[in-house]
């Protein structure tokens, strides 16, 4: 039967509150060692991505950031989120893997952002709620950024791309709302979850 | 890539290198701000001259360049296409299409080179300020700039881990293509929904991985005192002021530039 009980953000020290979330190091390298899964399950995505649009609309490359940065954020809270968001775009930039990836340091960032709020509304971290909410806010944030990107940046006409942006929602968030879930129940039955 | 730039940073000394990083931070700021401010061919060209010079005087291959061209040669081609397709100023064909009539913008095809050495221009600098200054380096005048060590530190760390995970990754798939589940059969798209089954057992390898690392982190001291000693040492010289003035005022001139006298 399904356990009732409720959980917080960050799932690894549910005793401590979701920002900063946990500061020590093993929390600290932790998030370091997801954020270099993320890089890792990028080298599958991208492709797909640069063979499509170039990389100008990425899909693929975004199911997995959103899935890698809204399970670190549950697990480690704000801080150990930023980590896993923000460490990915600097070695992207440093590798030169790709030309946007300074760009990721902000879109990355919001999606922390995206699952502190989906947790404290929905005060349970491991349920369709949750992920829900999350991928549904995720994808809306990283949306608007994407529009003064493409306007200022590139000089996209921005009313044009309309249904680009539609298909990466609509693809981003029922993929994202899987596989955090489900991520999230395999990481629970592992037993990295304490109070 | 990222152990070889981690493993060159080390130990190479160079020109440029020996300035303070957040100098050479400085620089790339402004020439960020400057390609930016504007879309002129003249001012790109002379960006352009001065990050080439920037490698020969530091001795960093020309071809790290060629290869940067590479990756972002998709995107060129895409954005170029679409501002073809999307701009309708001076077009130079057209064809119908199932009753529609599609132009093709000369305008827009200036207007796609113009941005594809744009994206050229922002990406170059960036990575180039990771080939010259040395992680370590990095770290300290990170730390020196007021941001606690441990998180100063992150970076340096995913350099020196990011190659172990990816030996992680090559692991799990050929223990998964033991069993008969080979994802580089699969195609692109298919290839995407696959990596799930990978992404399970490397999540929580590296978690348990964290464990250890962190232990043996904690057992050397790491974060246990305020105040930190460090072996690197960094010299802010008097050109290092001069670098930073000169990057902010010229960043600035040319915004005033690109606002109040560019046509």
């Amino acid at each position: 039967m399904e356990d009732k009980k409720k959980y917080t953000i960050p799932l690894s020290k549910m005793s401590v509150k979701a920002w900063p979330g946990r500061t020590d190091t093993q929390g600290l390298v932790s998030a370091l060692m997801l954020s270099l899964a993320m890089i890792g399950m990028l080298q599958f995505g991208e492709r797909l991505d640069t063979l499509f649009f170039g990389g100008l609309f990425p899909v693929s490359g975004r199911v997995i950031a959103f899935t890698m940065v809204g399970l670190g954020t549950a697990l480690f809270g704000g801080v150990g989120g930023f980590i896993i968001s923000e460490i990915n775009p600097l070695i992207a930039t440093a590798t030169g893997t790709s030309p946007i990836a300074p760009f990721w340091l902000i879109t990355n960032g919001i999606q922390v952002i995206a699952m502190l709020i989906s947790g404290a509304i929905t005060k349970d971290v491991i349920s369709w709620k949750n992920t829900i909410l999350y991928a549904i806010l995720a994808s809306l944030f990283v949306v608007l950024l994407y529009i003064p990107l493409h306007v200022f940046y590139f000089k996209l006409p921005w009313s044009k791309l309309i249904p680009m942006y539609s298909f990466q929602t609509a693809v981003s968030i029922p993929a994202t709302a899987i596989f955090v879930r489900g991520l999230l129940s395999a990481v629970r039955k592992s037993g990295f979850i304490s109070e | 890539m990222a152990n070889l730039l981690y493993t060159l940073s080390l130990q190479r000394r160079s020109f440029v290198g020996d300035f303070h990083p957040l100098s050479i931070l400085s620089v790339v700021g402004g020439v960020v701000v400057i390609v930016f401010s504007t879309l002129n061919t003249w001012v790109y060209f002379g960006l352009l001259v001065f990050l080439l010079a920037v490698m020969v005087v530091d001795r960093i291959p020309l071809k790290q360049a060629g290869k940067m061209v590479l990756v972002i040669l998709p995107l060129c081609f895409f954005i170029t296409m679409i501002q073809i397709l999307a701009q309708s100023r001076d077009p130079f064909y057209a064809v119908e299409i199932l009753g529609k009539t599609i132009t093709f913008s000369s305008y827009g095809l200036e207007l796609g080179l113009r941005i594809s050495a744009r994206v050229f221009l922002l990406a170059l600098p960036l990575s180039l300020f990771f080939m010259i200054v040395s992680p370590m380096r990095l770290t300290r005048a990170l730390s020196d700039a007021g941001i606690p060590f441990k998180y100063a530190y992150l970076f340096t760390l995913g350099l020196r881990f990011l190659p172990l995970v990816l030996d992680e990754i090559t692991t799990i798939n050929n223990a998964q293509k033991s069993r008969g589940y080979d994802i580089d059969q699969s195609n692109f798209v298919v290839k995407v929904i696959k990596i799930i089954p990978l992404m399970i057992p490397l999540i929580l390898s590296l978690l348990k991985r964290a464990e250890t690392i962190a232990l043996a982190m904690d057992l050397q001291g790491f974060n246990a005192y305020e105040k930190r000693t460090f072996y690197v040492q960094l010299d802010e010289r008097p050109i290092d002021r001069i670098v930073r003035w000169s990057s902010l005022f010229t960043a600035l001139g040319f915004v005033a530039w690109a606002i109040f006298i560019q046509p």
